[in-house]
């Protein structure tokens, strides 16, 4: 006799198969049409409001090797967000852009290499945290954007983060943090393309680690301006990750576990492309789950014909990302 | 310029208007239909599907002043609870039941024995009530010890495993809350069907602080019950979870573009609401409550049995208060 409605949940859970998983048969374009409808639908989508981006540069600054710039952005009405870009010198003619995301950290400046608070040190020199700082030096524009929940994003001061909060104030209203961020990162494109020229459109890349591996995948779902997603330690089934170890609440999408399942949303980024990263010892997002999801991804890929566009990159440690092994792939992919 | 998304989510929530929201023009039968179908689905009721209830009687004592006996049901496909019947001694005919909810901050020891007015138990037997207290998910026994990890066992006074068991749920659709609220009307279920001497005519439910919010939840959605005393557990979104970190047991996803917690008055009336809060309440803020309260007054107006709903405030801490017992009567 069971008593445990943890028990109960995880059985429901591993017992559903989601209802928007592709079949392998029906026609994929249809599939996906339909699949982006239930997603956006899911994170809560329209329920985020355009307005006038008030795009400001707080600052350019000339630094060693490359340009700097902070801008802001009004993504909805009356919510800002900052982020800040690094343009390598040297290079001329339109550059990609890779847009990178912190997961849960004491901010933004983690991907810039910047510490500001006790703690910061150790996850910029432990496990690749720095992205801006690693992009910038393979080439690419780094652009580094303060999600909501993180950094000067959470709304109270001090350290961490604070997604608890944030998180059940847009649940109730039938938003989602995901979706919020997901919003936010289609608007910072939006001013990215309007205002700095020198960004080609058509090599536009995102990655993110942990809670930015996740945001990255989400996003790369519904923004088909994302040409190439790396999401890192993130990809992985509902019953490897946040339905059997306790993750922050800003995973949560209410209701996503009847339509999707992790793998399955890899197939609305098809034929874009996917780098899926991961670590063998990953004990927030479970091997096996990462190697189901990548599984379904990989289907998804071979049935539009594009195999040769998504890839796994195994890291052999935990929950970080691999720079090295990832970024070889990256210019393999993008030709560059 | 805000780079606050609290800020930002907040002004949403105060400036959305519930879909749902009586109109106090059309039917109010009508309305009440329409809302519990759309509370239910809320809730993730309308996702829990019945099953055979292996009604099974665990124990029964005689204790000095009443009998008890606990009994085990299914509510759903592979999960059980138990729940606990005590009856006064000496009392024939039908009784009244009053469902007692503990969980958060009591447990089933305290239901009887507790100080500050915990012993919800004991109250209702005090009032020649039988009691039904209804194990409930994620509290006490409804639980799987290692469902709490070793970070989290030095903080917890009492066992509670919310978290986890919440979030699988709201991956699936479903709600802590409602399944709490379905549990308590599988348990009522049983009660009716094996215990002839049950007045299926009297039944009310009670609760404090969280457990004064399902207190409230179930009465919205099940209509056998009489009466509800929803203690320090409603106030309005905005003032209470909306601002304040609660337990995610709390939280219903996107109920707030249709209900504010004082709509739900709506469902419950004409039966008898009685809500108690404290001018000392930091949770469900006196304000909140004071708002949420003023809608019930409306809604019951509009039911015709302004009578019907009393408001209590008392100047003590968060706790049961047992004059509310008289209101119900």
């Amino acid at each position: 006799m069971n008593f445990s409605p943890l028990i109960k949940n995880f059985d429901l859970i591993t017992s559903i198969t989601p209802e928007c998983r592709y079949d392998g048969e029906s026609d994929f374009i249809a599939w996906q049409k339909k699949a982006k409808a239930k997603l956006a639908e899911l994170l809560g989508m329209d329920k985020y409001e355009r307005c006038d981006p008030e795009f400001n540069i707080e600052y350019t600054e000339e630094c060693e090797g490359y340009t700097e710039y902070r801008f802001t952005i009004q993504s909805e009405p009356g919510y800002y967000f900052p982020s800040v870009m690094r343009v390598p010198h040297g290079k001329s003619g339109k550059q990609p852009l890779m847009i990178c995301l912190q997961g849960h950290s004491n901010g933004f400046h983690i991907s810039l290499g910047k510490p500001i608070y006790p703690g910061d040190e150790d996850d910029i020199n432990g496990g690749d945290r720095d992205f801006c700082v690693r992009a910038v030096k393979e080439g690419y524009i780094a652009l580094a954007v303060e999600q909501r929940g993180f950094g000067e994003c959470k709304g109270i001061e001090g350290s961490g983060t604070n997604c608890y909060q944030n998180n059940f104030r847009a649940i109730m209203m039938g938003r989602t943090m995901i979706g919020e961020r997901v919003w936010d990162i289609s608007r910072c494109i939006d001013a990215v393309l309007e205002h700095f020229d020198f960004v080609d459109p058509d090599r536009i890349c995102l990655m993110g680690n942990s809670g930015g591996g996740t945001a990255t995948y989400y996003a790369a779902c519904l923004e088909e301006r994302i040409a190439l997603a790396m999401p890192s330690c993130a990809v992985c089934s509902w019953d490897n990750s946040i339905a059997v170890k306790r993750h922050c609440l800003c995973n949560l999408v209410p209701n996503i576990a009847n339509y999707f399942d992790m793998g399955d949303m890899g197939g609305m980024i098809a034929p874009r492309k996917l780098i899926v990263v991961h670590g063998v010892t990953d004990v927030g997002f479970y091997k096996p789950g990462v190697d189901k999801s990548y599984a379904i991804i990989e289907k998804a890929y071979e049935k539009v014909g594009v195999p040769e566009n998504c890839y796994l990159v195994t890291g052999p440690e935990g929950h970080r990302f691999y720079a090295d092994l990832s970024w070889p792939v990256v210019h393999k992919m993008m030709k560059d | 310029m805000n780079f606050s998304p609290i800020k930002k989510n907040r002004e949403v929530l105060i400036n959305t208007a519930p879909a749902m929201r009586y109109d106090f023009k059309m039917d109010f039968t009508a309305w009440q239909k329409q809302a519990r179908e759309k509370l239910v689905e809320l809730l993730g009721i309308d996702m829990m599907i019945p099953t055979e209830p292996s009604f099974t009687i665990v124990s029964k004592t005689s204790i000095e002043t009443y009998d008890e006996t606990v009994y085990s049901i299914a509510s759903e496909k592979n999960y059980s609870f138990t729940s606990t019947l005590r009856t006064p001694k000496g009392v024939s005919g039908k009784l009244p039941v009053a469902i007692c909810l503990f969980g958060h901050a009591d447990d089933l020891l305290q239901s009887v024995d507790g100080t500050d007015g915990r012993d919800l138990c004991k109250q209702a037997l005090d009032r020649g009530y039988a009691s039904l207290s209804v194990e409930q998910r994620s509290f006490d026994n409804c639980f799987a010890v290692r469902d709490i990890t070793p970070e989290e066992a030095p903080t917890r006074t009492t066992w509670c495993a919310c978290y986890r068991s919440s979030m699988r749920a709201f991956l699936l659709g479903r709600t802590t809350i409602g399944e709490r609220v379905w549990d308590i009307m599988r348990s009522l279920d049983a009660l009716l069907a094996n215990f002839d001497n049950i007045d299926d005519e009297n039944i009310v439910i009670v609760g404090n602080n969280g457990n004064g919010t399902a207190a409230y939840y179930a009465a919205a959605v099940d209509e056998r019950i009489g009466a509800v005393i929803a203690s320090n557990g409603v106030a309005t979104y905005e003032s209470s979870i909306a601002t304040f970190s609660h337990c995610v047991c709390n939280y219903i996803p996107n109920v707030a573009s249709y209900f504010d917690m004082g709509d739900f008055g709506g469902l419950i009336a004409p039966r008898k609401l009685v809500l108690v809060g404290t001018i000392k309440d930091n949770w469900f803020p006196e304000r909140g409550l004071r708002a949420a309260y003023a809608m019930i007054e409306k809604l019951y107006a509009a039911a015709g049995a302004s009578d019907n709903s009393k408001l209590v405030i008392n100047d003590g801490e968060r706790r049961f208060d047992p004059h509310a017992w008289e209101l119900i009567k």
